[in-house]
This record gives C-alpha cells, sequence and structure tokens, in this order.
C-alpha cells in the first residue's frame, strides 16, 4: 500500500542521520564478512535515503515503512550501545531520532487504517 | 457482583526457533483455566510473527492460543508486527470486530460487568496524540463508562526496563488513563515481565496513578535488561510466563505466573478510593 506522507524537517533529519549510521555499519559488517547484515542494513539506508530526496511530501509503500521501523530497532541498539559506554548525549540524539522515525511509522498506519 | 479473572501476555506465536515459549504460554493459560472457567484472555499484540500474516495466524498462532478454547475467550491490542500487513488487516480478520475491532476503528472498550471494571483497549501502533480520533474517542469512552476501574491493554509500554526502552508516543495515553484514575495498563513489546509502582505521567510517585505491567513474555525469544528505570518493582527477564489478575469491584490482584507454574510476583491493592463510589 503506498501512502503519500508530509514529513516535517525534524523527520527529513532524523531520517539522513540515520541513513549516515545505518552505512556506516553497514560498511563496518561487510569487513567483518556478514555480508546479509551489511546489505540489509545498507537496504534500509537507502530507504531512508529516498524519503529525504523526496522533500517535504514523499510517497512510502509498505515495504518502505517496514524499513524505516527496522531502522529504528536499529538505532534502538546504537543507543543502547552509546548508553552503556557513558556516551550519553549521543545516546539522547539517537533517542530522539528514534522517535521521529516511529512518528513517520505511527502515521503510515494510520493512513493505512483510514483507507481501509 | 463476584470476580473477574484475566490471563494476559504478549509476544507470543511465530516459528519455533524463536519463539520457543509460545506452546508452554498457552498449555499455562489451559491449566488456570481449569480453575478459572470464567476467565478471559488478553492478548497484548505482536501474537503472530513476523508480519502478522493471516498465514502466520494460521501456521503459528492457530494450533496454541489459537486453539477454540483460548481464542473465544481472548480480546486482543495490535503490535507493531501485526502492521507488518496493510492497516494490520489479517490481525482484524482474525480475532473479528467485537475482539478487536477494525482497521479503521482499532481501538475499543468492554464492561467486564462481573467485577463491575471497564476493559479499554488502545492502538498504539497509529497516531494517538491530542487531536487524533483515537485519543478523542477514548475520552467520550472513559466518561460514558459504566463501571469505575478501569483495565487499559496496549502494546507499547510508556516506560520499560528492557529491549525497546521507554517510548513517548503512548503519554498521551497515560495522562487520560492518570486523570480518569485508571487502575491498571497491560503493555507487551518488550520482552520480558516487568511490574511499576502507581505512578504519574511524569514518574512521580502516585498511588492514584496506574500500575503498569509489561508482559512480553508470551514465546518470543525473551530479551534482557537494558537500564533501570524509576519505579520499577519488579522485573524477569528469564522466564515465560502469563499475568493472571483477579479484578474484583474493590480491589485487584496480580500473580506473574512462570510456564512450570511457579507464581514468581505477587500483589494485592485495593482500587483508588474514589472509584468504589463511581458505579453507574
Amino acid at each position: 500500500m503506498n501512502i503519500n506522507l508530509s514529513l516535517t524537517d525534524d523527520e527529513r533529519h532524523a531520517c539522513r542521520r540515520a541513513a549516515l549510521l545505518l552505512k556506516a555499519l553497514a560498511g563496518g559488517l561487510r569487513e567483518a564478512g556478514t555480508r546479509h547484515e551489511a546489505d540489509t542494513c545498507a537496504g534500509y539506508a537507502a530507504t531512508l535515503d529516498g524519503i529525504v530526496a523526496s522533500g517535504e511530501c514523499c510517497d512510502v509503500t509498505s515495504d518502505g515503512k517496514v524499513d524505516v521501523e527496522q531502522a529504528a530497532f536499529v538505532l534502538e541498539g546504537i543507543r543502547d550501545g552509546l548508553d552503556n559506554a557513558d556516551l550519553d548525549e549521543g545516546a539522547d540524539f539517537v533517542q530522539r531520532d528514534i522517535e521521529r522515525l516511529n512518528d513517520i511509522v505511527f502515521r503510515y498506519n494510520s493512513a493505512a487504517g483510514a483507507m481501509s | 457482583m463476584a470476580e473477574q479473572v484475566v490471563l494476559a501476555v504478549g509476544d507470543m506465536c511465530g516459528p519455533p526457533r524463536k519463539n520457543p515459549g509460545a506452546e508452554a504460554t498457552a498449555a499455562l493459560a489451559r491449566r488456570l483455566l481449569k480453575d478459572h472457567p470464567d476467565a478471559i484472555i488478553l492478548a497484548l499484540g505482536d501474537n503472530a510473527y513476523n508480519s502478522g500474516e493471516y498465514v502466520e495466524y494460521q501456521d503459528h498462532y492457530a494450533p496454541s492460543w489459537g486453539q477454540p478454547d483460548l481464542l473465544g475467550r481472548t480480546w486482543s491490542c495490535p503490535g507493531n508486527h501485526d502492521y507488518r500487513t496493510a492497516a494490520a488487516a489479517p490481525y482484524f480478520q482474525y480475532f473479528g470486530e467485537q475482539r478487536a475491532g477494525t482497521p479503521s476503528r482499532s481501538y475499543y472498550s468492554v464492561p467486564l460487568a462481573s467485577a463491575g471494571w471497564h476493559l479499554v483497549s488502545l492502538n498504539s501502533e497509529i497516531e494517538q496524540d491530542a487531536h487524533s480520533p483515537q485519543l478523542r474517542w477514548l475520552r467520550d469512552d472513559l466518561a460514558a463508562r459504566r463501571f469505575g476501574p478501569i483495565l487499559a491493554i496496549w502494546h507499547r509500554p510508556r516506560w520499560g526496563s528492557g529491549a525497546h526502552r521507554d517510548s513517548k508516543k503512548p503519554r498521551w495515553f497515560l495522562n487520560e488513563m492518570y486523570a480518569a484514575r485508571a487502575e491498571v495498563i497491560l503493555n507487551g513489546h518488550a520482552h520480558h515481565y516487568e511490574r511499576f509502582a502507581p505512578q504519574r505521567p511524569d514518574q512521580i510517585p502516585d498511588p492514584q496513578g496506574p500500575r503498569q505491567f509489561i508482559v512480553g513474555t508470551g514465546g518470543r525469544k525473551l530479551q534482557g535488561r537494558t537500564k533501570d528505570t524509576p519505579n520499577s518493582e519488579y522485573a524477569r527477564f528469564d522466564q515465560y510466563g502469563l499475568l493472571k489478575l483477579t479484578l474484583r469491584p474493590d480491589a485487584y490482584r496480580w500473580e506473574f505466573i512462570s510456564v512450570d507454574s511457579r507464581v514468581l510476583d505477587t500483589g494485592e491493592q485495593p482500587i483508588h478510593e474514589h472509584q468504589s463510589l463511581t458505579h453507574r
């Protein structure tokens, strides 16, 4: 199901930063030899980059929505790791981006329900 | 009025390799039903992994939690994995409108008349802020309820010490629950058990606030602690099990029971004082 969503500046910046983190993670995973995970993370990043490139309004597919949610889950791990290393400010910033990604997911779900 | 026994759990069924506890929690529910034949079941979302497809409900939920003796007494709220299908349509189709709502109206309430409680099921996977249709419905529903004590369920917890940690979004639900002096909130999402002290939406301890439980111990692989959360009174990260609530007009009792039938956490609390007068 394709849904056209209006994105806030905060949401687009969160997508952009999340894509950067995921691409860095994918690079590291590829070096480590876990190709499937590397490709999957790179795929999430590509979805987020596509959303950012669309501007204020973008078409989000159901697969794209799942990619956004999965990206938020990966960011949860990064947040927890930063927190464990006492890098509190970084953990807080990542948490804010997780919330913005989740906002996109919730809005997609609401719109999909309204169209049913 | 007598009492109402409630068995609650979320995050249950899926491929056995990733959901090793689902059969055991369903068997536990069946054992408890022998002593409590009028008990109801609350499924707290993410009931069939990985995507809430209808075939996943058929293949994974139906053989255990979906057997007629359990399914026929189950009310549910949707989880994020249920929404990996378009508008969670298979989830709503599987449970039916009366027990789950519909894709366009995914929240509902049920009077638990035998105990004089009000059950409200909310959807934490869609918009829920102040101007959302869901929150407007919630305010109207709580204002018109027949019974005072409120038991609310939704999937994604506001507070949590395990995977996913806290979620800011359900604060809107929590504000309404606090204003209505709700008693109990049940969530899943994180795969552990946790009980909080009654508290305000801003985490200030308050005996007039609702008590939140996380019961994501239905079968999906368990997850560990990631942080300490204020007002968390008890947590287990190593046991599959379910929460048994015994609701009475003047109090409620909770028991977290592991799949080997051990009661790991139990207690009882009177309902908020003013609510014993609100039965209409």
